[in-house]
């Protein structure tokens, strides 16, 4: 089993999440932790949403529901729990259960 | 044999536990493999420019991965700085061996250069296995080798239509091919530019090819591609890449196939 956390932040607190994953979380490359956008559809331009994935530290876990109870994260920020070993498609299969998509342009 | 070696190192106290950043528990770090393990070798002017293998890390199982190790004289590993961008190292995935897993978010590696700097022709090989084929609508999937040419698009590995496209080594994407064998398990993959064409082989039979200009990319990316002002991650495992600064054919190429073939027990 590897235990995995999907994080899913509004755009409109993507700066202040990267800091804080670099502050608290990943002092080498935390500020590219929230880079991968996501949109709304039927919106598929306008991008919404940043997301991550990864595998935390259970105090890293357990910091991270403090600081999404909190300003500016609190109601800007979805934290999801998942087996990455039995339920890979965990992630996408979440994304469109929230009605989001991960943006991607038309093929050209 | 292996089990026994397996019972006495834990006898001896050599578990292997992973690093704790990640919060994995530690873990058995070891897996079966063939007889005889795969070592892909020059062939003429063609030599071994980079290599990544998982089977031949020694990470315990679900630790990330921040290095991959580039096992040819090139020295150009696979690297990964964001925590959470790192693709996950499970055991025993494929026949015994390794793999490096990506979860279609956000894992994948970066190389400081191209190690095929050049060079005016290239052979790669690697073998890997999606998720899902074709990926659903929210998923789709990026490379496993991405700009490592030089062309504006991504490519895709496959898109939502199932068709790879892709423009490894070239400057515009030139390959478009749906393979009649399902990618949601694993397969030897081959790409080859040779005199104004890119070819591509799955499990030995030539699948596509297509007129190509050779042009190298200068940051080549591996599991994932950015262009075009968006991000493509691939969903899936991915066992071993081989480059070659050359044309690989006849039976130099039949060889290397048939020892990844036999490594991973590919179709």
């Amino acid at each position: 089993m590897t235990n995995a956390t999907v994080i899913i932040i509004t755009a409109a607190v993507k700066d202040a999440a990267n800091a804080a994953a670099k502050a608290h979380f990943d002092p080498v490359g935390g500020e590219f932790t929230f880079t991968n956008p996501i949109v709304t559809p039927p919106d598929l331009t306008t991008i919404t949403h940043y997301w991550t994935a990864d595998r935390m530290l259970p105090a890293n876990r357990a910091l991270l529901d403090v600081m999404a109870a909190q300003p500016p994260f609190a109601g800007n920020v979805q934290v999801f729990d998942y087996d990455a070993d039995a339920n890979p498609g965990f992630p996408h299969a979440k994304l469109a259960e929230l009605g989001l998509a991960v943006y991607a342009p038309p093929l050209n | 044999m292996k089990t026994l070696l397996l019972i006495a190192s834990l006898l001896a106290g050599q578990c292997l536990a992973g690093p704790f950043f990640f919060g994995q528990q530690g873990a058995v770090a070891w897996q079966s493999s063939p007889t005889s393990q795969y070592t892909p070798v020059a062939h003429g002017a063609a030599s071994v420019k980079w290599w990544i293998a998982a089977r031949k890390e020694s990470f315990a199982d679900g630790d990330a991965v921040a290095t991959a190790s580039d096992w040819s004289s090139s020295a150009v590993n696979a690297m990964q700085s964001t925590s959470a961008n790192r693709p996950t190292f499970k055991t025993g995935i494929v026949n015994g061996n390794a793999v490096f897993r990506a979860d279609g978010v956000n894992d994948g590696f970066v190389l400081a250069s191209n190690p095929l700097s050049g060079a005016t022709a290239a052979t790669a090989m690697f073998v890997v296995k999606l998720n899902t084929d074709p990926p659903g609508s929210g998923s789709v999937t990026g490379p496993v080798l991405g700009e490592w040419g030089t062309s504006s698009q991504n490519n895709h590995f496959p898109w939502i239509d199932g068709n790879i496209y892709d423009n490894t080594f070239i400057s515009s994407r030139a390959i478009t091919v749906n393979p009649s064998t399902t990618m949601a398990q694993f397969n030897q993959f081959t790409i080859i530019y040779s005199g104004g064409n890119l070819i591509w082989r799955m499990n030995g039979t030539q699948i596509a090819s297509a007129s190509a200009t050779f042009a190298l990319g200068s940051t080549p990316k591996v599991l994932w591609s950015n262009k075009e002002s968006a991000l493509y991650y691939l969903a899936g495992d991915l066992a071993e890449v081989v480059i070659w600064n050359g044309v690989l054919s006849g039976s130099d190429l039949t060889t290397e196939e048939n020892g990844l073939k036999t490594q991973y027990g590919t179709p």
